[in-house]
């Protein structure tokens, strides 16, 4: 399985969401999820089960790709990243 | 090199003052400029990305990360984190307002990475932040600095 992660640049917000992701990932002993990061306008160059981006970069999403992204408000608290992450793999993995 | 890069007190500014976000980013990278780290173009930058994309760089309730991307503006790799007397808004629909900003300068899509990490290690504990936003003094500065590091 794959998560992107999604900022406006890919330096900075979204690789905090990726060490923090990668980090519940690993406590969770998932090592069969790949995490990667990407810039908005790159987003169809990568394909992903899972997108996780912010609010205001949501709003610019390709419609096709809202379905499977989580938007978080919160991108250092591990609990709250936790909380909407583990209901969609769940999901997935029906 | 990346390995050993460190965030020292000189870069952490303790309950600093902006009446507004913009000003707010050019005041916490005032150290990184005054050290001839980045340049003036950096911080035009990271003001100029949050007005084409919005304020999405407030990542957590009232925590800005300034940053634009890596350039020749960008003469070393390096941070540095301000808090605020007074919050500002920078527009953030769930995380205004800002009293803590942390500017990311690399050189590179990589070179960050290690003390990136250590700061988000840092922040990730709540009482970390609490600790950060009651800071007042230049010892503050330096256990906060000595925290980050220790990772």
């Amino acid at each position: 399985m794959k998560i992107v992660a999604v900022c406006g640049l890919s330096v900075g917000s979204s690789v905090i969401a990726k060490m923090n992701i990668e980090s519940i990932l690993s406590e969770e002993k998932r090592d069969d999820i790949d995490v990667d990061t990407v810039d908005l306008g790159s987003i169809t160059s990568a394909p992903a089960d899972i997108y996780v981006t912010t609010r205001e970069l949501f709003e610019g999403f390709p419609d096709e790709d809202r379905d499977k992204t989580i938007v978080l408000t919160n991108f250092v608290d591990k609990n709250d990243i936790k909380a909407h992450l583990d209901p969609k793999l769940q999901e997935l993995e029906k | 090199m990346a390995n050993t890069l460190e965030i020292t007190p000189q870069e952490i500014q303790l309950k600093a003052t902006a009446t507004n976000w913009e000003e707010a980013i050019k005041v916490a990278a005032n150290p990184l400029v005054n050290s001839n780290r980045i340049t003036e173009d950096y911080v035009t930058s990271m003001i100029d990305s949050v007005k084409k994309l919005g304020p999405y760089i407030v990542i957590a309730p009232g925590l800005a990360l300034g940053h634009a991307r890596p350039s020749a503006a960008v003469k070393e790799t390096s941070f540095s984190i301000a808090t605020l007397r007074q919050p500002v808004k920078f527009g953030s629909k769930d995380n205004d307002p800002v009293d803590l900003i942390v500017i990311l300068a690399s050189t590179s899509d990589t070179a960050h990475l290690s003390l990136l990490q250590k700061i988000v290690t840092f922040l990730n504990d709540s009482n970390n932040l609490t600790e950060l936003r009651k800071a007042e003094t230049h010892d503050d500065a330096t256990q906060i600095a000595n925290k980050i590091n220790g990772g």
